[in-house]
């Protein structure tokens, strides 16, 4: 087994409403060893991009722990948190977001310009991922010129720059048609075959679950009663 | 306006590690660019409308066909117009101060954004 990355106890997310409080996840336990792959499958609604979010440290938990090698990540003060995010780990949404204004390897290099990286090393750096993932006859093409699979490519291309050892993605071939899908999707499994990073991968589908080799499931959709992990008989 | 417009990238940048203090200069320093931006456009047009006043009056006599200073009515037959530099300074001056005013508050509010609220409603 290798050695532990992320691990998470007794994780709860409720977010207060003008008729209550909705809970929707509870009693999260999960542990990821370092370069492990791990799908979280479940309904619309039921909380998976709640769970990123929180493992990203995007939102904070309103119970539980969250670890990463070996530290309590929300412990951490604000700007720490950040710079935590930027070098630790990478994300990948449904929707590409990526910044209209700029070409595609200006959007790639973005991690590594808020790192404080020099401009020239980021360049040559950004260069070889976008070559990494054929884009190379891209690079100084606007988003908006690019087709949905190259914007999600670039897309992956930006969250793994600085070579994070955690790639989050939500949903990251769901607006995607079936054949540029799995094209995304064999990206994500080589990156994490090559460069040896962790992916958690929120999605819908099966495929893709199965590709991973390791799923759980949330269920108790999105309710007052919380969601929480099961152990995907399936995988 | 534009903060709400830019709410998802202000996630994504948070979520590439962009700390409160960068989205803050970000927006700050746009607006202020815009600010300064308008100010220079303003003075240029306003010390062009200024130096060609007898021009802008004959033009507009010229259109309406009405004698905008009718010498029987007041004793001059075109606006005395002089440009003084110590003016167009402070005026630029105050522009300033009140853009940057306008620009740090919603530049602040940008910087507090809840990025999981911005992604969440995407």
């Amino acid at each position: 087994m290798s050695s532990e990355l992320l691990r998470v106890e007794g994780l709860a997310k409720s977010f207060p409403t003008g008729e209550g409080t909705i809970e929707v996840l509870r009693g999260i336990d999960l542990r990821i060893g370092e370069g492990e792959r791990l799908a979280i499958l479940g309904e619309s609604g039921v909380g998976k991009s709640t769970l990123l979010h929180v493992l990203g440290t995007l939102d904070h938990p309103t119970a539980g722990r969250v670890w990463f090698r070996g530290e309590d990540v929300f412990e951490k003060p604000a700007p720490e948190l950040a710079r935590f995010r930027n070098a630790q780990l990478g994300f990948v949404f449904q929707f590409h977001h990526l910044l209209p204004e700029f070409d595609a390897i200006e959007n790639v290099m973005l991690p590594g310009l808020i790192g404080g990286l020099s401009f020239a090393q980021l360049r040559e750096r950004a260069a070889a991922i976008l070559h990494e993932v054929e884009l190379s006859h891209r690079m100084t093409h606007k988003v908006g010129k690019l087709s949905g699979g190259e914007r999600q490519r670039v897309a992956v291309a930006r969250a793994l720059l600085l070579d994070p050892p955690l790639l989050l993605a939500d949903e990251p071939t769901g607006n995607l048609d079936p054949r540029t899908a799995e094209t995304v999707e064999n990206l994500l499994l080589e990156m994490n075959r090559t460069r040896g990073t962790a992916l958690v991968v929120a999605t819908h589908s099966g495929r893709l679950a199965e590709k991973l080799g390791t799923a759980v499931t949330l269920v108790g959709a999105g309710s007052r009663t919380g969601a929480s992990l099961a152990v995907d008989p399936a995988a | 306006m534009m903060i709400m417009e830019k709410s998802s990238d202000i996630a994504i940048l948070k979520a590439m590690g962009a700390d409160d203090s960068v989205i803050e200069r970000i927006f700050a320093i746009e607006g202020t660019l815009i600010g300064v931006a308008g100010i220079a456009l303003g003075i240029t047009a306003g010390v062009a409308v200024t130096h060609q006043l007898g021009w802008v009056q004959r033009q507009i006599e010229r259109i309406t066909g009405i004698d905008t200073l009718p010498a029987s009515v007041y004793q001059i037959s075109t606006l005395p117009a002089d440009v003084d530099p110590m003016q167009v300074v402070v005026i630029a001056g105050i522009a300033l101060i009140l853009s940057l005013g306008a620009t740090l508050l919603p530049s602040r509010r940008g910087a507090r954004l809840d990025p999981a609220e911005a992604l969440r409603y995407e």
